[in-house]
């Protein structure tokens, strides 16, 4: 009878156990407010000026690519610049930080603890066997019962490992209100586009922010497809008096003449439709953008963004604009063209993964430069034409005086750049994965310090900030 | 990229979708799209919005918006 009771009593305690088994959800929003929350706008304003406006891109790519971008943060903190008449380093002139996957967990890290990421991101995460760690749980057989539940799955446990040991239970409210702003991207799976964890896209949902998890954030932004499950996130549009920007209204008659500013806007209402769309699944931002640069273009050659350069620009506050993509992509297998045989599964799906996000990565840096190339034709064609006025009508002006003119810098970092074939060869066939050898990770923070050093547009920059 | 001018017979900011996004009299640059110019501050002027397509203008040719004070 005892036996009896106390076997009831266990399957009674397993079967509350797996009912208890539920992501975290995320908080409602009481009232949509411009002027709270994690948003651009909202960040206080301090020492790092937006005249010199810095943006760092983020690729992913596991701890290969939060080595790679930890060592650019390392070399912008060592070089020293002057700006504004003032001594500082690079580092802090860093405006805003877009990241994907592996990426992210680099960006959230120092915009978490700022410095003390110099001190103990290695040992906190670049170092660690954090893939070993997320399998160990994975196997344990007290997690089977919280796996059987439907509504917690390996993206939410692997989560929890990232809450515990890498962003301390931090949730985005506790992002200090400085620069740089950082933008976590994922991929919702619905619209196979960007989702970013920034309160201007939780207003949507009318969800909070502020309570958010970083590290469910990061987890959603690394949810590598098929690996790991995607994060769920639960829609409440419609209930905190959200009213769309402007420009949405206006996008809705652009599908003939401005069709991707159309295809924004109805991606943007579809989340106000919680009946259709009640839950969000997000999965690896890199599926819709894998070096975290399309949003910062959008910034930077549309007015619409909710931080837009671009109107930064026409209100002649940005005089500089300096981009900076971290790309820790790696080679494509040429192993597979020395067999006969037809590729496995495996190869094949990795290459259905890979691909697609590659051509797109190399598509969107190509546009960022033919952009930039545009912008000083731009310029050029209208100093021309004021030229050509002042000597054969010299009292007479164009509508509208100078064009306002700034500098822009892109620079890529990628182990494309290396000169030596073995070196080059080493990093570009370095692994996928949340573990690496110490001394795998150093070279890569060390390679990230030599490219940026090396690339002819970053010292041309230097040269400007003497 | 767009250009257009708010033209104004002063200097004042204008709102593109509701957006600070530059002064009158200056080279604005936008994405090409459906755009509404309005100018911040008191509604002392006309018309009072302006809501249009933006295609197909350059540098050397923007497009310009014409507000009167009322």
């Amino acid at each position: 009878m005892k036996k009896l009771k106390l076997t009831i009593l266990l399957f009674f305690s397993i079967f509350a156990f797996i009912g208890c088994a539920h992501y975290p959800t995320n908080a409602k929003l009481d009232n949509f407010d411009k002027g709270k929350g994690y948003r651009f706008q909202n960040i206080l304003p301090q020492e790092n000026s937006d005249s010199l406006f810095v943006i760092l891109a983020f690729s992913g790519g596991g701890t290969r690519a939060a080595s790679f971008s930890y060592g650019v943060l390392e070399k912008l903190r060592d070089t020293e610049i002057i700006w504004d008449g003032k001594k500082k380093r690079l580092l802090d002139e860093v405006d805003v930080i877009s990241s994907v996957s592996g990426g992210s967990f680099t960006s959230a890290y120092y915009a978490l603890y700022r410095d003390k990421i110099f001190a103990d991101f290695e040992s906190q995460f670049l170092k660690k066997n954090i893939q070993g760690a997320l399998a160990k749980k994975l196997l344990s057989p007290l997690n089977w019962f919280r796996l059987a539940s439907s509504e917690f799955d390996r993206i939410d446990m692997a989560a929890e490992y990232y809450d515990e040991h890498i962003f301390d239970h931090h949730g985005f409210k506790d992002l200090q209100k400085r620069k740089p702003f950082i933008i976590i991207n994922a991929t919702d799976m619905t619209l196979g586009a960007r989702f970013e964890f920034t309160q201007d896209q939780f207003d949507l949902l009318c969800s909070d922010l502020s309570e958010f998890p970083i590290s469910r954030a990061v987890a959603a932004s690394s949810a590598f497809p098929v690996l790991l499950s995607p994060v769920t996130v639960k829609n409440y549009a419609g209930s905190c008096n959200f009213s769309e920007p402007d420009w949405v209204k206006n996008a809705m008659n652009d599908r003939d003449i401005a069709a991707s500013r159309f295809a924004r806007a109805t991606q943007v209402r579809s989340y106000l439709d919680k009946d259709k769309r009640p839950f969000i699944h997000l999965m690896d931002g890199g599926v819709a953008d894998n070096i975290g640069l399309r949003e910062p273009m959008y910034s930077m050659f549309s007015t619409d963004s909710p931080w837009s350069v671009l109107r930064m620009v026409n209100m002649e506050q940005v005089k500089k604009i300096v981009v900076i993509i971290v790309n820790a992509k790696t080679e494509p297998n040429i192993t597979l063209d020395q067999k006969e045989s037809a590729p496995d599964l495996k190869d094949t799906l990795m290459t259905v993964a890979n691909a697609p996000m590659d051509n797109y990565s190399f598509e969107t840096i190509e546009l960022l430069k033919k952009s930039v190339e545009q912008w000083q034709k731009d310029v050029d064609a209208r100093k021309s034409c004021e030229t050509e006025m002042k000597k054969s009508c010299p009292k007479a002006k164009l509508a509208g005086g100078h064009l306002y003119e700034i500098d822009f810098y892109p620079i890529v970092i990628g182990f494309d750049a290396i000169q030596d074939s073995d070196e080059r060869s080493f990093f570009k066939n370095l692994p996928t994965s949340f573990s690496l050898p110490p001394d795998t990770v150093d070279k890569l923070r060390n390679i990230a310090g030599r490219l940026l050093e090396e690339s002819i547009v970053f010292q041309e920059l230097k040269g400007h900030l003497k | 990229m767009e250009f257009v001018i708010v033209k104004y017979p002063m200097s004042r900011t204008v709102l593109v979708d509701g957006e600070k996004s530059g002064l009158t009299n200056k080279i604005l640059r936008l994405a090409e799209g459906t755009h509404t110019f309005e100018l911040s501050g008191a509604k002392n002027y006309k018309p009072l919005s302006q809501t249009l397509a933006i295609k197909g203008t350059d540098s050397v040719n923007p497009k310009e918006v014409t507000f009167e004070k009322a």
